[in-house]
C-alpha cells in the first residue's frame, strides 16, 4: 500500500516537473524572441531590413567557432548580438537618419548608444541579456584604444565585444548605407587586415580572412535573400 | 540534422531536426532537388524540431520555393518554435512562406485529410 502510493506520488512529481520544464520553455522562447522583435525596432530606425541583424549573428557564429568557442558562447553570441544597436531607440532620428556627416555634437550624441544599450540591460539576471549588455556597451571599442565609450585596450575590451566589432564594421562595409554606397568583398576584406591590431583583435582578424569562403557565402545569402524581399 | 521524408496522400511531409545552417544546407538541397525531379506539386516542411537557421538555411527555403512556384507547387511550413519564426519575422518572410501552427493544420489546408 506504502509502495503504490510511493509510486502514485513519484509519477505526480514527474509530471509536475514535465510540465514546469514545458513552461520553462516556452517562456525562454517567449523571452528571446520578444528580444529579438524590440532589437528589430532599433533596426528599422536606420536600416531597410533585419537581414543585417542575421548577419551579425552569422559571422559572429563563423568567428566563435573559427576560435573555438563552445556552444554555450555560441548561442549567447547568435541570440545576444541583434542587441547590439538597441541603444539606437532612443538617439533622435534626425541625427540616425542623416544623410550628410555629422557634426561633432551629434557625433557626441550617437556614441552615446552603445551606454544607453548597456542601460537598458543593467541589473539583469539573465545570462543572455548579461552578454546582450556587454556587447552593446563594448562594441565601438577599439583594440589599440581610441574607440568608446570607456578607452579600453586589447584583452581589456570583452570577447564578445572585440568579435561583434568586426562583424559590425565588416556588415557596414559590405553593404549599402544612408551614407555610403556598398565595398566590394575583397576591398572589404583588405580594409578589415589592415586594421588588425588597429581596430580590431589581430586574431580575431586572422580566424575571419580564414572563414572568408564562407563569409562570402553568407553575404550572398542574404543579398539573395534581399533581393528576392525587394521584388515582391 | 536529421531529415524524414514522407508521403501523406498526395503530400511529401518533411520533418527537419537540428540546425539548417551553411553546413547542413547540402543536405537540405538533395531533398529539395529529389521533390523538385518527381515533380512533387504539394510540400510540408515541419520545422517542430529544428533549433537554428541561418541566412543560408533562409535561402535555400526562398530558392526551393522560387523552383515550386515554377512547378505551380506549394510549401507550407508549420511547428516553427518562437525562435525560429522570430527569424523568419526578422527578414520579413513571415508572409513569404504560409506558416501553420501544427502540421494537422497545414495538412487539412492542403485539402481531403
Amino acid at each position: 500500500m506504502r509502495k503504490s502510493l510511493y509510486f502514485k506520488y513519484n509519477a505526480k512529481v514527474k509530471e509536475a516537473y514535465h510540465k514546469l520544464k514545458e513552461a520553462y520553455h516556452e517562456i525562454s522562447e517567449s523571452y528571446t524572441e520578444m528580444i529579438f522583435r524590440i532589437a528589430l525596432v532599433a533596426e528599422y530606425k536606420d536600416k531597410a531590413t533585419g537581414t543585417h541583424l542575421v548577419r551579425i549573428a552569422d559571422y559572429s557564429t563563423e568567428i566563435a567557432k573559427g576560435m573555438g568557442l563552445s556552444e554555450k558562447d555560441i548561442y549567447y553570441l547568435r541570440y545576444a548580438s541583434p542587441m547590439h544597436d538597441i541603444g539606437k531607440l532612443v538617439i533622435p532620428d534626425e541625427i540616425l537618419k542623416k544623410k550628410e556627416g555629422l557634426t561633432p555634437e551629434e557625433m557626441e550624441v550617437m556614441k552615446k548608444h552603445s551606454a544607453l544599450g548597456a542601460d537598458i540591460f543593467k541589473n539583469t539576471n539573465s545570462e543572455l541579456l548579461k552578454a546582450a549588455r556587454i556587447i552593446s556597451l563594448t562594441h565601438h571599442e577599439r583594440y589599440n584604444g581610441t574607440g568608446y565609450p570607456q578607452g579600453l585596450k586589447g584583452k581589456e575590451i570583452p570577447l564578445f565585444g572585440r568579435i561583434i566589432a568586426l562583424a559590425d564594421v565588416f556588415d557596414a562595409l559590405t553593404t549599402k548605407r544612408p551614407y555610403k554606397e556598398a565595398f566590394g568583398f575583397e576591398e572589404s576584406l583588405r580594409i578589415i587586415k589592415d586594421q588588425a591590431g588597429k581596430q580590431f583583435d589581430p586574431h580575431i582578424v586572422k580566424v575571419f580572412l580564414k572563414r572568408k569562403n564562407r563569409i562570402k557565402r553568407i553575404l550572398q545569402a542574404t543579398k539573395d535573400v534581399e533581393s528576392f524581399i525587394s521584388e515582391m | 540534422m536529421k531529415i524524414k521524408k514522407e508521403k501523406r496522400n498526395d503530400v511529401i511531409v518533411c520533418t527537419l531536426a537540428g540546425e539548417i545552417n551553411i553546413d547542413t544546407v547540402p543536405q537540405l538541397k538533395i531533398v529539395f532537388k529529389d521533390i523538385l525531379d518527381h515533380k512533387s506539386r504539394k510540400v510540408l516542411l515541419n520545422f517542430k524540431e529544428v533549433e537554428y537557421i541561418d541566412s543560408l538555411g533562409v535561402a535555400s527555403l526562398i530558392e526551393f520555393l522560387k523552383k515550386m512556384k515554377d512547378i505551380d507547387g506549394t510549401v507550407f511550413l508549420s511547428d516553427m518554435s518562437p525562435k525560429v519564426r522570430t527569424i523568419f519575422g526578422i527578414i520579413k518572410l513571415e508572409n513569404v512562406f504560409k506558416i501553420y501552427n501544427t502540421e494537422e493544420e497545414a495538412l487539412r489546408e492542403f485539402g481531403g485529410y
